[in-house]
Formats: structure tokens, sequence, C-alpha cells
């Protein structure tokens, strides 16, 4: 169970391929990196791998578990949306019983961050707060596998870089695929790159490369390599 | 009282009442105005299809419940 094998996924909207035999692993411990431009499909990939967005061909494979569907993929793969996804009304103690495997619920509720959110109900806390609520549930799931896409969206600079650190402690026991908007966050996050573009996937060798494929500008470029410029 | 009008007041015709009302209710509060809470139910390997199923299942539960009454 230790790799996350992704092959042959191919998927069309309107006769338009945007996935096109996108080939793909991630073993455990280590944080697959995946960019793109807005619409380029990434989104979509981390769906079919899933299995909640149908696509015309795939392959998943976890060890030697092969994953056609949500049930299969129990407590192997999870996935954190771009959305907000916990249910409102429900208090958030509640949904990490609900969410959580008993072992791993006390390092949700004696955390720094969630601890004092835990008697609040989903509805009334922050965007940003939920985020980091639903990310740690995630995190700390049963799955071996964990794909997040836009993990950061409207959280704070400061929450941001505690989610970092935090899954750089972490990965030793899972495997994570992770997409961003802002590329920086993911550059300095993932072991292992791949730039989707067109409907495939090729692995990013050097930073100078994401220049070349259209994906960074140049003053990005030197700003990334040297930020005091 | 609604639901009394529609479907009488009897205890069964509650069950009965429930059996529909609670698909309509699933129906308008995730598959039309919080779509993206189906995540949560997903991460636990629940699917559409099981969901659905299970709220079907309830309502029949509780019609043959408040039957026995």
């Amino acid at each position: 169970m230790s790799t996350l094998h992704i092959d042959s996924i191919t998927k069309s909207y309107d006769n338009k391929k945007i996935l096109s035999d996108i080939y793909l692993t991630c073993k455990k411990g280590a944080i697959v990196g995946l960019i793109g431009r807005n619409g380029s499909g990434k989104s979509t990939l981390l769906k079919i791998i899933f299995s909640v967005e149908k696509c015309e061909n795939k392959f998943i494979r976890v060890g030697t578990k092969i994953i056609n569907n949500l049930a299969d993929g129990r407590n192997l793969i999870n996935y954190l949306p771009q959305e907000n996804f916990l249910p409102d009304n429900i208090k958030i103690k509640t949904l990490i019983n609900l969410f959580l495997p008993k072992e791993n619920r006390n390092k949700l509720i004696n955390n720094d961050y969630i601890n004092p959110l835990l008697h609040k109900k989903n509805q009334e806390l922050s965007g940003g707060e939920k985020r980091i609520i639903e990310i740690l549930l995630i995190i700390h799931s049963n799955a071996k596998f964990i794909l997040l896409d836009e993990p950061f969206n409207g959280v704070s600079p400061i929450i941001r870089d505690y989610i970092i650190q935090y899954i750089k402690e972490t990965k030793s026991s899972k495997g994570y695929i992770i997409t961003d908007h802002d590329y920086e966050n993911v550059i300095h996050l993932a072991d292992k790159i791949m730039f989707l573009k067109d409907g495939s996937l090729k692995e990013v060798m050097s930073q100078k490369q994401l220049v070349d494929l259209g994906y960074l500008s140049q003053t990005n470029y030197d700003m990334l390599i040297d930020p005091s410029k | 009282m609604v639901t009394g009008l529609i479907f009488g007041d009897d205890i069964k015709s509650i069950g009965l009442a429930f059996l529909f009302i609670a698909p309509l209710m699933q129906y308008f509060v995730y598959e039309i105005k919080n779509k993206h809470e189906y995540y949560f139910y997903y991460n636990l390997g629940l699917s559409n299809a099981k969901l659905w199923v299970s709220t079907f299942i309830i309502g029949i539960i509780n019609l043959i419940l408040l039957s026995l009454i």
C-alpha cells in the first residue's frame, strides 16, 4: 500500500481532450506538486483519482488494490476540495468524532488552533478557520494518500506557513498530491513537481523550465530565485 | 399541519409524509443548496447512491415503526 499508481487517465469535454493518457505515481512519504494554468484540468484530475468524476478511461491502484469507485478508495484516498465541505449546523467536536478514527481525534482536539473552536458550529466560523479544520481532518484521516486541491484558499500567511510545516512533519506516513494557484507554495512544499498543459503531464526538473513551459514570466522567475530583486 | 392536509393526520400518515419529505429535503439541501457538502460523505466512502438509498430505507423503517404503533 505504499504507492499510488495513476495511469491511462483520459477525459474529454465536448470532444475536447482535457486529460490525455495521464500517468502519475506518488509514494508514501512523498509530496507531488501539480501545477498548471487555470482550466488546465488539475481539479478534474484530482476528482478522477478520488473517483467522483467520470472519465473515458482510468487505472488507479494503491499498492495491489485497484480503485474503481469511492468505496474502493475508502481509507486509502481522501480529497480536500477547493470549496468548504464541512456540513453546517454541526459542532466541530462532533464533526471530528464522525470523521476521524478514535486514535487520531485527540491530535485535533488538543491542537491550539482547533481547541477554541470545538464547541462552535461550522457556520459560525470564518473561511480560514473552516479551512484549517478541513485540512487537519483530511491529514489525520485513515487515508494513505491525500489529494489537496488549493488548500491555502482563504487562509492567512501565518496559517499557510503552519499548514506547510504541518504537512512536512506528517508526510512520512502518507503520500500527498497538492495543487495551488500560488505556485510558490507548491514549489516549496513538493518533492516532485508535475506540470499539466494541453492535457499532458510533464515532470518539471528545474524552476527555469517553468518559464520555458509558459507558466512563469521571466520577472516572476527572477523574483523566485532572488526575492530581493 | 401541511403534511396533515396532504397525507392525513393519523400516525401512519406521518410516516408516509416522512418517506416523501426526507428525500425532498435532501434534494433541496444537498443537491441544490450545499452540493459541496457531499465531499464530507465522499471522504467517508459514501457515494451519492448510498446516501439516497439510506434516506429511502430510513423513511421506510420510520413508516413501518409508526404503522406498528
